[in-house]
């Protein structure tokens, strides 16, 4: 890019101090704009997904506290490897149909009762 | 907190005591119940280390029995937790541990590591390393409240709510009290071992009158997940699974405005069950009474049916557990779910717009609530139809301040005619001369 001659780097500059005078963030009493960032009304509301299921059950491993993410890469680590148990053959199937991932809530066995 | 140590002298432990280069105490957020072990070793990154930062640690808890690892982290041996690849590091951003207290003598660890049994120099063939049973870890009991809370104050609010089993009351109390409070749909599977009069029986003991619950049964038998052969064991063919993986995959096909097609229900023709070599129980029969004894007990069953294609096994039903009023909407699987959808987005809407000025709320909430639920009533979504109740249109809402409190609350006001499921044919046969 060519450098602008003298004459021209004095006109921009007269332009720039211009601008600069007559546009503000607050105004207060002086001559000018005052002038906000862009307001972006372009994105319209986003409706609610419903991709989020939750399996609860009983496994060998995991955490019972929240629900885990388990993925067809983590369910043997994250459940423990149970083919006969009704809630791991669920989340298993579930990830087989494709889902990328599925939600899984472990929940405790009983108290065994006292005496 | 278990723990990990290295004496000064070399010996690796899984208790403290004495002088130590390393201790790596640790608490789990996950139960690991039994069979699990802690292998560990320690890698050079130089011919001849000289800090712990030459030095990598690498853990890894894996089932001794399947041998799938179920976590495995390495970093060096530095107890900085804030320079990225140390131990410290890397197991802080792991998010497994509930509890983390990591101790490096860095005059000692060199030392300590070059005399230990896990020790790896440099270009070897990795092999050394020190490995130790863990305690057999059991969760807590199951204690219902607990759940019920934590199934309703998760964060990201889950679309579903599936029960693979129906014979734990306890459990199914919990989670169909928690699909109420957060208004969304519940699915549980019957034992797929019973016998028909079984199955209506559970079903009605249940004693659920409620939309939002829905109950599936697949009495048929198949051979396990990766069975190699078509002849062998067959065991029973639990749907449920496969059912949320359909519904799942269907919601993800949105319309371009986002609106999940949750008018069309996953049953029927469109969404066979797969399963290797699957057959229905030599010992049911679908018979007239049977299939009217399923109906009546609300059981959405997973049985062969013809289909142009040949026999399909397909979820032959759509009734949620509302028991109420026998020609309502509420009956049906997919105007139940969209009755629950559309609310729940509207309430969404509405708490994204809350403690804002009267006047704006009123405003947005209303055109961004009118908006949605136009979307939900376009041809392509097909959530809502025109109802004669609603003056011939799908929709009708109401949003305005009460009267008791016109400065902090407003009422909302909702009406919408749901999609149905055809369910029954009533047909006339003529012979016209």
């Amino acid at each position: 890019m060519h450098a602008p001659k003298d004459g021209r780097i004095a006109l921009l500059k007269f332009f720039g101090i211009a601008k600069a005078m007559e546009k503000y963030r607050i105004i207060g009493e002086a001559v000018g704009f005052q002038v906000g960032d862009l307001i972006d009304n372009t994105a319209g509301p986003i409706s609610p997904t419903l991709t989020n299921g939750l399996i609860i059950g009983r496994f060998k491993r995991g955490r019972t506290d929240k629900p885990s993410v388990i993925t067809q890469d983590n369910i043997r680590g994250e459940l423990g490897y149970e083919p006969n148990n009704p809630d791991y053959i669920a989340v298993q199937d579930c990830l087989d149909t494709g889902v990328p991932s599925v939600q899984v809530l472990r929940v405790g066995n009983y108290a065994q009762p006292e005496g | 907190m278990a723990s990990l140590s290295l004496t000064i002298a070399g010996a690796w432990s899984t208790t403290v005591t004495g002088s130590n280069a390393l201790i790596f105490n640790y608490g789990l957020f996950s139960y690991l119940g039994a069979g699990v072990k802690l292998q560990a070793w320690v890698d050079s990154k130089v011919p001849s280390p000289v800090t712990g930062d030459d030095l990598i640690l690498t853990m890894k808890f894996y089932d001794s029995g399947t041998n799938d690892v179920i976590y495995q982290f390495s970093g060096t041996l530095n107890q900085d937790e804030e320079t990225t690849g140390t131990i410290a590091s890397v197991a802080h951003s792991m998010g497994i541990f509930s509890g983390l207290d990591i101790l490096v003598d860095a005059d000692s660890i060199v030392d300590a590591v070059l005399a230990s049994d896990a020790y790896n120099a440099f270009n070897a063939i990795a092999t050394e390393n020190v490995e130790f049973a863990l305690d057999d870890e059991q969760p807590p009991f199951f204690d219902a409240d607990d759940v019920y809370e934590i199934l309703i104050s998760a964060p990201q609010k889950p679309s579903y709510l599936t029960l693979p089993r129906t014979d734990d009351l306890a459990v199914f109390n919990c989670v169909l009290r928690a699909a109420k409070q957060i208004n969304i749909p519940m699915d549980a599977e019957i034992d797929p071992l019973m016998t028909i009069d079984e199955a209506c029986q559970l079903a009605n003991d249940l004693s659920v009158d409620d939309d939002r619950l829905q109950t599936i049964w697949s009495p048929n038998q198949c051979r396990p997940r990766q069975a190699p052969s078509v002849a062998g064991r067959m065991i029973p063919a639990r749907a449920i699974g496969q059912y949320l993986g359909y519904k799942l995959l269907r919601n993800a096909q949105t319309t371009v405005e986002g609106i999940p097609p949750i008018a069309d229900p996953v049953t029927g023709e469109k969404y066979p069950f797969k399963l290797p070599m699957l057959k229905l129980r030599d010992d049911i029969r679908y018979t007239p009474p049977n299939l009217q004894k399923l109906a009546a007990a609300k059981i959405n069953v997973v049985r062969p049916m013809p289909t142009k294609a040949g026999i399909k096994f397909l979820l032959s039903d759509g009734l949620t557990h509302y028991r109420a009023k026998p020609n309502s909407a509420l009956k049906l699987v997919n105007s139940a779910e969209i009755l629950c959808y559309t609310f729940n987005s509207c309430i969404d809407i509405l708490r994204s717009h809350m403690l804002r000025g009267m006047s704006s709320f009123l405003k947005d909430a209303s055109k961004e609530i009118d908006e949605f639920l136009s979307q939900c009533s376009s041809q392509t979504a097909g959530l809502l139809k025109p109802a004669a109740d609603l003056g011939g249109k799908p929709y009708r809402f109401a949003l305005f301040p009460d009267q008791n409190y016109p400065f902090e609350r407003v009422r909302f006001r909702l009406e919408r005619r749901p999609e149905g499921m055809v369910r029954s044919v009533l047909t006339e046969n003529i012979a016209a001369k």
